[in-house]
């Protein structure tokens, strides 16, 4: 029998900061991300032995409950009843994922893939199914609006 | 504008805080997966009570300020707006078409006519039609009308039928011809001819009883002539059209602005002299996109039309419209939307004119009047805000763009960014960006409906910016189609 216990652990100590870094960027609730994260992990469970990459399924599940969330509209109900009670970032990364959260899912998950994960743009558009050139204009649209809102 | 690299550093920062408090509360003990939820952290616990109250107090704050009697909060709705979903509408069995007729009936949205392509010489005029059924996402097409192509022409949709009448020909000759279509039998029928040619400016209402038709004004060379500024009402039980009394106040140039209360029309009007920017001559409609410091109107007024005694009365508006006005009733309240202040118009064809946004003429001026008390307040906010806007983009305010739910008004062409607000908090909300994989320029000429739960939009020609990056163009590329809802 494998013993999935210990190999789930290991990649949870391996993966879970920087996926749960990646949700938090991408819901802008810790909250939220660290349920998101955990649940990626529980759903995942079992699945993952022997793959190459499992980092990459990993992030691809942690975007996709991401685009469920937002579907399901609960993040402005959780946002606005968690973030601000238990955050007490500096001002100009509150204003930081306040703009974030105004992109739309795609562009937000490639600029927290490219800048925050640092991935390229193939693996993004392997991450989020996409074609490279859609990544490309989602980067630029996203940058683009994140310089100029956050532009004093 | 900062740099991309300090974007990065700061998107690194915002994560670090991911683990702030992880770092306090450890993840999830030696590793080992939690597989109930709701669950609550060790280090929630931990949290001092001094916090819990400072939360307690901010929540408490905070809810005093955005606590509206009456209505919601302006939280939950423009969470609602913000959070809501952009789809793109499945492909049509007609060529997307600028300026087509259209209108929502219940369970179908019908559209009609339009023209392909800039207004110009090579422009089209087809007759081809479609309905939209949102329930399965299927589109049908219409049979052949019995009247000519046409696109900017005026319709209202009965309860039982849609009737179409007037618009312009693609030679730019304004249209008397009318016709009604019965989705129910999927057949149209002529109608009389209209009394007078309304022209492409023209706007129309359905009272429950007849169709009341405001005509507009098209002055220029090369701009389709029609439109006298008169009233012209038609009624389908009498199937005869009545020339109603000429409205007070004079013509303001470009689309008619009506709104109807439930009992009485609203129809925005120029106190004196009929309003032309002498700029808008040098700039003939499809070519050259020039600026055109079209205003102010100071103290314009409202015409107000009562059907049941075919009387009219005036209001003064105490403003200034210095934009491209847009008028709405809501709640029997009458709303105008005056502009941008000092804002830049751009005139493209016949019948839009574009209000350009650079960055210090993103303010409106808008007003509701109460017909009970007779009283004008001022609103709140503006109808572009904040930093949603790139130098050279235009926005339409024309025509069909603005919608009305009956409490929120959206103002959106189906790419790009739009605005809505909510009659019930008097706020405005910027919504997100539309599609990821449609262009962020505007859309002129699209056609809007709301089904009670989706924003529609189809058609429209998209605009591109200039050379010069200082005006749109217009790149004549046809719109497919979007929807958009806002959340639960």
């Amino acid at each position: 029998m494998r013993d999935l216990a210990t190999q789930d652990a290991v990649l949870y100590r391996a993966y879970y900061s920087e996926l749960l870094k990646t949700a938090f960027c991408l819901t802008g609730s810790r909250e939220t991300a660290e349920d998101m994260v955990q649940d990626v992990f529980v759903r995942c469970s079992g699945r993952l032995e022997g793959m190459e990459d499992p980092a990459f399924y990993l992030r691809r599940a942690v975007v996709n409950a991401t685009r469920s969330l937002f579907r399901r509209r609960l993040v402005a109900q959780r946002w606005a009843t968690t973030v601000s009670a238990w955050d007490e970032m500096p001002d100009e990364l509150v204003e930081l994922r306040d703009v974030l959260m105004r992109l739309p899912v795609r562009q937000r998950s490639v600029v927290v893939l490219r800048y925050v994960v640092g991935l390229d743009d193939d693996e993004i558009a392997a991450t989020l199914e996409c074609s490279r050139s859609t990544v490309r204009s989602s980067a630029r649209r996203g940058l683009g609006r994140l310089r100029k809102e956050l532009t004093p | 504008m900062i740099s991309e690299e300090e974007v990065a550093k700061r998107m690194v920062r915002l994560a670090e805080h991911a683990l702030v408090e992880h770092a306090l509360a450890g993840p999830t003990a030696g590793g080992r997966l939690v597989e109930s939820r709701p669950r609550r952290r060790p280090g929630r616990v931990l949290v001092p009570l001094a916090a819990v109250a400072a939360l307690a107090l901010v929540l408490a704050v905070a809810a005093a300020h955005i606590y509206r009697p009456g209505g919601s909060t302006s939280v939950s709705m423009s969470s609602r707006l913000q959070q809501g979903v952009f789809s793109a509408l499945p492909g049509a069995p007609i060529p997307p078409l600028g300026y087509s007729a259209s209108a929502w009936t219940g369970s179908e949205w019908l559209i009609w006519g339009g023209v392909d392509g800039p207004v110009g010489p090579k422009e089209t005029t087809p007759d081809v039609g479609a309905a939209y059924r949102p329930s399965t996402s299927t589109w049908t097409s219409l049979p052949p009308a019995p009247i000519s192509g046409r696109h900017s022409a005026v319709s209202v949709w009965t309860g039982s039928e849609w009737i179409i009448a007037g618009g312009a020909g693609s030679n730019g000759a304004a249209l008397t011809s009318a016709a009604s279509f019965d989705p129910s039998l999927d057949r149209w029928s002529v109608l009389p001819p209209m009394p007078d040619a309304p022209g492409p400016n023209a706007a129309a209402v359905w009272t429950g009883k007849e169709m009341i038709v405001v005509t507009g004004y098209s002055p220029g060379p090369g701009v389709p002539t029609g439109g006298s500024g008169a009233a012209e009402a038609y009624n389908p039980a009498t199937r005869r059209w009545t020339l109603l009394p000429t409205p007070p106040g004079n013509l303001i140039f470009g689309q008619v602005h009506l709104a109807w209360s439930g009992s009485k029309l609203y129809v925005l009007r120029s106190p004196a002299g009929v309003y032309l920017s002498v700029s808008f001559a040098a700039n003939p409609p499809g070519k050259t996109i020039g600026s055109l410091p079209m205003g102010p109107i100071p103290n314009p007024v409202v015409a107000v039309f009562d059907p049941s005694t075919d009387t009219w009365a005036t209001l003064t508006i105490p403003t200034t419209i210095r934009g491209y006005p847009v008028l709405a009733a809501y709640d029997g309240r009458l709303l105008v939307v005056a502009g941008p202040g000092g804002g830049s118009l751009l005139q493209v064809n016949d019948r839009q004119v574009l209000i350009s946004a650079p960055k210090p003429y993103r303010q409106t001026e808008s007003y509701s009047y109460d017909p009970a008390s007779g009283a004008w307040e001022p609103l709140a906010g503006s109808v572009l805000t904040g930093t949603d806007l790139k130098p050279g983009e235009a926005y339409d305010y024309g025509g069909g763009q603005a919608v009305s739910t009956g409490t929120v008004l959206y103002f959106w062409s189906g790419a790009g960014y739009g605005s809505a607000f909510d009659a019930a908090t008097d706020s405005w909300t910027v919504l997100p960006a539309g599609l990821d994989n449609q262009p962020d320029e505007s859309v002129i000429g699209s056609v809007v409906a709301w089904t009670g739960k989706d924003l529609l939009a189809w058609g429209g020609q998209k605009l591109d910016p200039s050379p010069s990056g200082e005006n749109p163009v217009v790149n004549g590329t046809p719109f497919g189609g979007a929807s958009y809802r806002p959340e639960n």
